[in-house]
């Protein structure tokens, strides 16, 4: 049977991601700090946290959009064209 | 990156039809694994990415400020995503309760975190960890997936990704967290089972 960790923890880990980030406050950081200075348990699962943060920042992009097809360039640009007709238009006015 | 759109930006915006295509070109390549990863299928990626730039450019015009062009450009991308989403099938609305992603002690009292040290280094991050990574992401309810995708995987600022989402800055920093944690505990259960 598995137990809930004890209360401070759970403060701590609900603002696990603002102090991997660098949101909170000096004071916050500092008592976070110090009770992860006690905490293995909170120290292991920071680490989790801040590994599965570097995976995602390191995701692999080897796929390539395919070559855009003629059709749908002359529709894009097309749609540019209008767009700055109107973007003239209203700097004219 | 984000420099080079905004570069690009400011001149298809002056009128200079020559940097269309780059820009257009660049703008597929940001926005290409955002759609992967928000529609799962490659072919709805597509359409949402065509659909995406189509809008974009009907509304450039109305960017006033070009070094703004990524998150607006993002901004787009999501709507597009929430619309094939509509259009494809009735979707829930999903949470994640922070409760589902506690961190338990062992019966014995003993903390319960999975040793990590055997995952490959970030740099050498093979296929199986690649593809684990991509369905743990893809797992994720839309809402919470954008946020990480946008902050995490595409880089975009918090202001950048809480404008394109269209949240302010505690929504942005609730999703974005839960959103890591169930990412954490896909990967956790992947290395239990290693």
């Amino acid at each position: 049977m598995k137990t809930k960790p004890p209360k401070k923890c759970l403060r701590l880990f609900a603002r696990l991601s603002e102090y991997l980030d660098d949101e909170l406050s000096k004071r916050d950081c500092e008592a976070i700090r110090k009770h992860l200075d006690g905490c293995p348990n909170c120290q292991g699962f920071l680490k989790t946290l801040e590994k599965t943060v570097d995976l995602c920042r390191q995701y692999p992009s080897h796929d390539v959009p395919p070559p855009i097809k003629s059709r749908a360039r002359e529709e894009l640009l097309a749609a540019y064209r209008t767009g700055m007709r109107k973007r003239k238009t209203s700097r004219a006015r | 990156m984000a420099d080079q759109l905004a570069t690009l930006a400011e001149a298809v915006l002056r009128g200079d039809e020559a940097a269309f295509d780059r820009f257009a070109a660049e703008a597929r390549r940001r926005l290409y694994r955002f759609g992967q990863l928000m529609c799962g299928q490659r072919e709805d990626a597509e359409d949402v990415l065509q659909e995406t730039l189509l809008q974009a450019f009907r509304k450039l015009h109305t960017l006033e400020a070009p070094a703004a062009v990524q998150g607006w450009l993002f901004r787009v991308a999501r709507n597009a995503c929430l619309m094939k989403r509509r259009r494809s099938r009735f979707a829930p609305k999903q949470e994640l309760p922070l409760e589902e992603f506690l961190p338990t002690r062992g019966p014995d009292g003993q903390p319960q975190v999975t040793d990590w040290s055997a995952l490959p280094e970030v740099a050498a991050m093979n296929t199986e960890l690649r593809e684990r990574l991509s369905a743990a992401i893809r797992k994720l309810p839309p809402i919470y997936r954008m946020a990480l995708v946008m902050r995490d995987v595409e880089g975009l600022t918090a202001d950048e990704a809480a404008h394109a989402l269209g949240v302010n800055h505690n929504v942005l920093k609730t999703r974005l967290h839960r959103a890591r944690l169930a990412v954490r505990k896909d990967l956790a259960e992947y290395m239990e089972a290693r």
